[in-house]
């Protein structure tokens, strides 16, 4: 949710495309319905009071300023939807008298739940993974090459994309010489007439690690000089050897897809 | 074997919860229900975390000093707890026990089932984000650096200040904590210790709502059910769903499934008696523990009151409500200012070693 432009948005990319805002609804008025006289207005003006103080455009505009747009989504959070579906649900089934009759009202509500249900349990998701850490196998024997040849405790260290994401999740003693922000915003092959000055350095150490350009050997020397980069993890398939042996860089070790180069000159 | 050691430490969490909850109902003459005492003490537990790591956060202490001072709380709070309430410990888990033996049947194994399926589930998710690698670098680089907040969780670089979008909250500390005291690296705990608690604290607090709800253990065991049905067919971008079964041990995870049912939990208990004492320290705890759970609550939390306590009030007319309201969003309301303040450029510089 990069874009946020106005609520009901939100709602709908909250939402997705299950039902449970239309059941809600209608769970809302089987609440309104059923209560009592103070029951009823204390829905009344909560749903009022939701709508003037949290669900409108200004809300959003003003929570954007005071916090950021792009967690706006939160404030859905505190609407409580699955937990009223599953009151109604359960009083549904569970005033039927008869076991045949429960049965079928949950067959019925599950039936309901699946069509309009986008399912977490897919063959993707259901895969067991590799190792307890949950991470690729080819990324730990990374970490762990760097961790049997660093001289220094905290070696910067300059990743492709995936390696980045996992590797201080299973050694944090390494540190990224390519930020966050950096690949977030500048990770394409592309040249550098829209980067801004202070993003050029780590954008060229991008296009080598992470994209295999070798055009640019004068900058790229620059920002692993200015980085104090130890060592720098790419893809196999790039070769980039002989490119980052003319900056300082010699390989240290190869794994099934990447190869681990370390600064041989001072 | 480092599995069989989260597990362990996830039971003495639940032990510390009940410890906790039963040690302060006590010291404040309060009356829970059973099944409210361990979230009542969740809370507690949080709450007493942030208020020692808070200090030294922004003291920028080392970490092992935090290590020893929750040590110590702990051991004072045990000590004191089997001295002043163990025969009401023994109570608790006798009445639990007992609680379990009164809802056995199949529905209460399916939803057991159900909940130790969605916490499988959970554990071999290989979801990894930015926002992972920021957490978890969190947890490890305190361990390793021996600091809190002074280096940068992501990229392990060192930070010109600190940054209050996260050092308010004390929740990745806490983890920290137990990956000293296990040895278990972050990752592991985050994941198989955290992540699982915020599915279980989550279930327990459906089912306490359902025990509020209707008269009986088997409604309430039922709603639990429905609720977790319904978590595994709300994949969409950003549902309380999402953060239960992919990323449940981030501090979000834990604003979206714990720290706003719960609160919500309270708001239904002062539904029906908004004059009960209990309720409405139930409500300010959650409020005053929702930071150091989380720095999503910031806002969301006192909206959630606010808008609460003026329906209530404007239903019943009666001002003590908006008082006693007032002083729940008061904590967040201060954070509310310190967040503001270093938004508005007031920043803590990080102190170099």
């Amino acid at each position: 949710m990069n874009v946020v432009e106005n609520v009901a948005q939100v709602f709908q990319t909250y939402m997705g495309t299950t039902m449970f805002l239309s059941i809600f609804w209608v769970c809302i008025i089987y609440v309104f319905c059923h209560g009592n006289g103070n029951g009823r207005k204390r829905l009344l003006f909560l749903l009022m009071l939701g709508i003037l103080f949290l669900f409108n455009d200004l809300s959003l505009r003003v929570m954007g300023k005071l916090t950021d747009i792009s967690t706006y989504y939160r404030f859905l959070w505190a609407i409580p939807i699955l937990p009223l579906i599953a009151w109604a649900g359960t009083k549904t089934v569970m005033e039927r008298r008869k076991f045949w009759e429960r049965a079928v009202v949950v067959v019925l509500l599950l039936a309901l739940f699946r069509g309009g249900m986008s399912s977490f349990l897919t063959k993707d998701s259901l895969r067991m993974p590799a190792n307890l850490y949950n991470l690729s196998e080819d990324v730990m024997r990374v970490c762990d090459i760097i961790e049997q040849d660093k001289q220094k405790e905290q070696p910067v260290v300059a990743f492709d994309l995936e390696c980045q994401m996992m590797a201080r999740l299973y050694n944090p003693s390494l540190v990224w010489g390519i930020s966050r922000r950096a690949y977030q915003e500048h990770d394409n092959a592309e040249g550098y007439e829209d980067v801004k000055k202070s993003w050029r350095a780590q954008k060229s150490m991008i296009r080598a690690v992470n994209h295999g350009m070798k055009d640019d050997a004068e900058r790229l020397s620059r920002a692993l000089e200015r980085k104090q980069v130890d060592y720098i993890v790419t893809l196999n398939v790039y070769e980039m050897g002989d490119y980052l042996a003319g900056m300082g860089y010699g390989l240290v070790d190869s794994t099934g897809n990447r190869s681990i180069y370390a600064r041989t000159e001072e | 074997m480092q599995l069989a050691v989260c597990f362990a430490v996830l039971l003495l969490l639940g032990i510390e919860f009940s410890v906790f909850g039963v040690l302060s109902a006590r010291l404040f003459r309060l009356k829970f229900r059973i099944y409210e005492t361990g979230i009542f003490g969740f809370f507690v537990y949080f709450g007493l975390f942030q208020i020692a790591a808070l200090p030294l956060i922004l003291l920028q202490r080392p970490f092992h000093e935090l290590v020893v001072l929750w040590l110590v709380v702990l051991a004072v709070v045990n000590i004191l707890a089997l001295v002043i309430t163990g025969r009401e410990l023994g109570k608790l888990l006798r009445a639990i026990a007992a609680g379990f033996w009164r809802g056995r049947g199949i529905l209460l194994a399916a939803v057991i089932l159900l909940l130790a399926f969605c916490c499988w589930f959970h554990g071999i998710q290989q979801y990894v984000g930015w926002d992972t690698t920021y957490y978890i670098g969190t947890v490890d680089t305190t361990v390793l650096t021996d600091s809190m907040y002074v280096y940068n969780g992501g990229s392990g670089g060192i930070e010109k200040t600190l940054d209050f979008r996260y050092a308010l909250s004390s929740f990745y500390m806490h983890s920290a904590f137990l990956c000293r005291l296990t040895g278990i690296g972050g990752l592991l705990v985050q994941k198989y210790v955290l992540g699982t608690l915020c599915i279980l604290m989550h279930g327990w607090i459906m089912f306490a709502i359902g025990r509020r709800a209707f008269p009986g253990v088997k409604k309430a065991l039922f709603m639990v059910g429905l609720v977790f049905v319904m978590h595994l067919g709300f994949h969409t971008g950003f549902s309380t769903s999402d953060f239960l079964l992919i990323r449940a041990y981030e501090a979000k995870g834990f604003c979206a499934n714990v720290v706003i049912p719960a609160l919500f939990y309270a708001i239904f208990c002062l539904w029906q008696d908004a004059k009960k004492r209990e309720h409405w320290f139930l409500a300010f705890l959650v409020c005053f523990s929702s930071i150091p759970l989380s720095m999503s609550s910031l806002v969301i939390v006192p909206a959630m009151m606010v808008v609460y306590a003026l329906a209530e009030w404007l239903t019943v007319r009666k001002w003590q409500i908006l008082w006693r309201a007032f002083w729940c969003v008061l904590p967040n309301g201060i954070y509310f200012i310190l967040y503001f303040m270093y938004t508005a450029g007031f920043r803590i510089a990080v102190m170099q070693s």
